[in-house]
């Protein structure tokens, strides 16, 4: 069953607004919603400065009420794009920073092509967003986007953009449509950047913008339902240890609500193991996959 | 026999709040339609568009739409609802809104069919957010009578065995 995911929700201060736009994505039949905190590492020698994971919205049983119904459960995930444009940015964005490890889904824009083709090729993210807005500092290429692809890797496509303004839907559908060339329709994830619950429009609705870019129809419904969901869990695969094992503790803290609390590979030894294993519960991969696998599974 | 062949979309109009009852006509529908076509696909798309086209069915209370456009138009239709972002309102404001298509039928008949699924499946939900008791008792009454088939009584013909 098609689990349609929206990857791009800006994270504010502003709760109320959040929560509208939240309440909103599950009235439209969104099953997974991720609050994307938007960050500049800066350039300074050191850790980057990173604010911790957003908490998720706190939605009343009325508004879960569908979900209820059917008995599946809204999912809140935490996102981080980092804005990079030179080396030293881009040697922050790695996984041995705990904080950006705590985020679920890691995303990153680059600014030029040198980082455009570093996060294609090495960079262990996630997702690759670009400023649809504008005309593209660089020209796309289709050798690190072939290896971006290969390697699991999705790229975003933003909307509500082009619904705010005339002016830039013209630059988002030809961004998107440049995009489309190299890509194929393959690991594009549609996904809006709504600052206000009116900004949103259904799954089905952004599955035919994604054909307006040059999508066909079932690519377009893959990238609002089946590509976020493999993106997800490359996500997954980031953070376990060495893509072999991963510790998750699920806690219903609401019904209708499924969070879970991912344990950082980092205490993953043998002391750590043995006090959860009570309570825990584990998940492990099939034993001979590599490290860093793609992590191109489609769930449905 | 050449004849016209069409599509029905049934969109829902969503705004802020979902309690108010809005004013919304069949012609705001239409021109904010025509408009936003023209935007997107410009005067060929305007005049490839406006012969079929109409807005059906309009119901201000459950706020669904029905618009028809001819069989080759469906894309330029679909594609273009979702960048409606407002209505006018009757006083010469705009409504901020916008479209979600629930279903593309072939005909008014199989919309509606879809359509009356469809309230069967919400009025669960819409029976959480009651908030009196004597709505709850209307809401589950009007539940119980749509799921519900009432059987036919037994004709004493069909007794005999």
């Amino acid at each position: 069953m098609a689990r349609f995911c929206d990857f791009n929700v800006p994270y504010s201060e502003n709760t109320e607004n959040l929560r509208q736009i939240v309440e909103m994505a599950i009235k439209l039949g969104y099953e997974s919603v991720a609050l994307n905190c938007t960050v500049t590492p800066g350039t300074t020698k050191g850790q980057a400065v990173v604010p911790p994971p957003p908490k998720p919205v706190e939605l009343s049983e009325a508004t879960l009420a569908p979900f209820m119904v059917q008995g599946k459960a809204f999912q809140q995930l935490t996102r981080l794009t980092a804005i990079i444009e030179t080396h030293e940015q881009k040697y922050k964005v790695n996984p041995n920073n705990s904080t950006i490890t705590a985020y679920d889904i890691l995303a990153v824009q680059p600014l030029n092509l040198k980082m455009f083709e570093a996060a294609c090729k090495e960079l262990e993210v996630d997702i690759i967003s670009l400023d649809m807005t504008q005309k593209l500092p660089f020209f796309l290429r289709l050798t690190p986007i072939k290896r971006a692809i290969a390697r699991g890797v999705h790229f975003e496509i933003v909307y509500a953009p082009a619904i705010r303004d005339s002016t830039l839907r013209r630059y988002v559908i030809s961004n998107a449509t440049d995009l489309m060339t190299f890509c194929k329709g393959k690991n594009i994830v549609l996904s809006s950047q709504a600052e206000k619950a009116i900004e949103l429009r259904g799954p089905h609705d952004v599955a035919n913008l994604g054909v307006l870019f040059g999508m066909n129809q079932a690519q377009a419904k893959d990238a609002v339902s089946i590509n976020c969901r493999s993106a997800l869990l490359h996500a997954e695969t980031r953070g376990s240890a060495v893509g072999v094992i991963s510790i998750e503790r699920i806690m219903k803290q609401t019904p209708g609500v499924i969070s879970v609390e991912r344990i950082p590979s980092a205490s993953t030894d043998k002391r750590a193991l043995e006090k959860d294993s009570g309570e825990g519960q584990d998940r492990e991969d099939p034993p001979g996959k590599k490290p860093k696998l793609v992590a191109k599974k489609k769930i449905k | 026999m050449v004849r016209f062949k069409h599509r029905y979309v049934l969109a829902e109009l969503v705004f802020g709040n979902d309690l108010l009852v809005y004013n919304v006509t069949q012609r705001v529908v239409y021109a904010a339609v025509r408009d936003i076509i023209e935007q997107l696909h410009g005067g060929y798309g305007i005049g490839l568009f406006t012969p079929g086209m109409s807005v059906k069915y309009i119901n201000e209370y459950t706020r669904m739409v029905m618009v028809r456009c001819r069989r080759e138009n469906l894309k330029l239709l679909t594609s273009a609802i979702p960048f409606i972002k407002h209505l006018p309102d009757g006083k010469g404001g705009q409504l901020p809104c916008f479209l979600r298509t629930l279903h593309v039928g072939g005909s008014i008949k199989a919309c509606q069919k879809w359509l009356v699924q469809h309230n069967r499946q919400v009025l669960p939900t819409l029976l959480l957010r009651c908030t009196s008791e004597e709505e709850k008792s209307r809401m589950r009454k009007s539940i119980f009578d749509s799921t519900i088939v009432k059987e036919e009584p037994w004709t004493e013909g069909e007794n005999d065995t």
